[in-house]
């Protein structure tokens, strides 16, 4: 069974100037209205399937720029055939046709990855700007797709004061990035996400501001109210993290520089021996270290650099405690 | 962002049934205030408690020190902290932490729900 691969993207599928539609309806009459409203469009080409199942064999002859389709229909009707476009042809949008009664299986279809529906008793008024419109966002997307496709490198260089709250969303801001430019999958996003809000964090907490993770032994609570205070304390108040990141299709490359005095990574214990469990210390290292493909810090130990290389198969194990780096 | 919120649902006898909603991590706290103190009041760590962790969707180092400190404030308190039914990820991560061997963590609720059963409070180590 045939899936969209990006060279079938990229063919002439129907292109933007000549548009093809496939209309797929049992009903001939119901078929017919839809492509003749379709057909004004300028040089637009419309194809018709009796059913879901026909409709998969055009889709691979013909590569619609969009499918219209009827919900009840024998073999395989609208709903089947909305959740199989959307596995194998997931760039091909899908408009359904709804007679009356049916709108929430329309809702239910939208849920499945339809882009819009139209009432059938509303199609000579609604059809063609609902068309206008998916096809719109349909194109800005292919687009988007071309130039991730193209591009090279990312640069970015970030100077942050030493609030752990804007931690978050720029770690959010760099994960939209990843989802555009790089084939993450969720988990790995994820990791990468918790290592570099580890990393922000030492880097502000225990570089800039120079608390220990002792003081949360006693009391987590003052931990942080202490954080609180020295950021506005000489000469705590003036010291910055640099945080850069070089990105590129095969690796992300993030450094995070404090202004603090250092500090002997060496000597981190490790959290995961005997009574250091329970100890409030070297989670966050450990945590760096096992999601980043390479780690290491300068030899004053004020600066760490972070490398994560893509894997090159998706991952179908999710786990996080699979642990190889490539 | 979507920081920790402490759900109290209907409890069950002498039972306290928490949901964790959001990000545990202590970056997004807005202030200092425990969550789970804040929900349901200080004297709730001398309960008997199960925590859904299900609509935890991120944790970091800082949210697992929280769960530590949490376990430790019932354990003085005398009563019994029981986190259950994490999403494979946040269990993965718990496991690969080893907090497994120091927390109280099931599956799902219903074995939540027997281990609390089963449980007796003890006294407050503190008082």
């Amino acid at each position: 069974m045939a899936m969209e691969t990006t060279t079938d993207r990229q063919e002439a599928r129907g292109s933007s100037t000549s548009p093809t539609f496939l209309v797929v309806d049992d009903s001939p009459m119901d078929s017919l209205l839809a492509g003749k409203l379709l057909s004004k469009i300028e040089h637009s080409n419309i194809v018709y399937a009796k059913n879901g199942a026909e409709a998969l064999e055009l889709v691979e002859k013909t590569k619609p720029n969009l499918i219209l389709t009827d919900l009840q229909m024998p073999e395989m009707d609208g709903l089947e055939l909305v959740e199989a476009i959307r596995r194998r042809f997931p760039s091909i949008p899908t408009i359904l046709m709804t007679a009356n009664g049916s709108e929430d299986i329309a809702l239910r279809a939208l849920r499945r990855g339809a882009a819009s529906y139209v009432p059938k008793r509303m199609l000579s008024t609604e059809l063609l700007e609902i068309v206008r419109q998916i096809s719109q966002v349909s194109w800005v997307g292919e687009q988007q797709r071309r130039i991730f496709g193209c591009w090279e490198r990312l640069g970015l260089s970030f100077r942050l004061e030493n609030d752990n709250s804007i931690i978050p969303p720029l770690v959010s801001h760099l994960q939209q990035y990843h989802s555009g430019i790089h084939a993450y999958d969720e988990t790995e996003s994820i990791r990468v996400g918790v290592a570099l809000q580890e990393a922000l964090r030492n880097a502000m907490h225990h570089g800039n501001l120079e608390l220990s993770s002792e003081m949360r032994r006693e009391n987590s609570d003052s931990y942080y109210q202490e954080a609180a205070r020295r950021q506005h304390l000489p000469p705590f108040d003036r010291r910055r993290v640099i945080f850069t990141v070089d990105e590129s299709p095969d690796e992300s490359c993030y450094v995070i520089r404090d202004e603090g005095p250092g500090f002997d990574p060496s000597s981190v214990v490790d959290p995961l021996e005997g009574d250091n469990l329970l100890k409030p210390c070297g989670r966050g290292l450990f945590l760096i270290r096992m999601f980043m493909s390479e780690v290491r810090f300068n030899e004053k130990g004020n600066e760490i650099t972070m490398i994560h290389r893509r894997s090159k198969a998706p991952s179908a194990d999710t786990s996080i405690a699979t642990t190889t780096h490539p | 962002m979507n920081p920790v919120q402490i759900q109290m649902l209907l409890g069950q006898g002498d039972i306290v049934v928490l949901e964790l909603h959001g990000r545990l991590s202590r970056d997004e706290w807005m202030d200092n205030r425990d969550p789970i103190a804040s929900a349901c009041g200080d004297d709730i760590f001398s309960r008997k408690v199960m925590l859904s962790l299900a609509n935890a969707n991120y944790l970091d180092s800082t949210g697992v020190e929280w769960l530590l400190v949490s376990d430790q404030k019932f354990n003085d308190a005398g009563g019994k902290l029981v986190l259950h039914s994490a999403s494979r990820t946040t269990s993965d991560f718990l496991k690969m932490m080893r907090m497994h061997l120091v927390l109280d963590l099931v599956p799902d609720e219903a074995t939540a729900r027997a281990r609390l059963m089963n449980y007796s409070n003890g006294s407050p180590k503190n008082a």
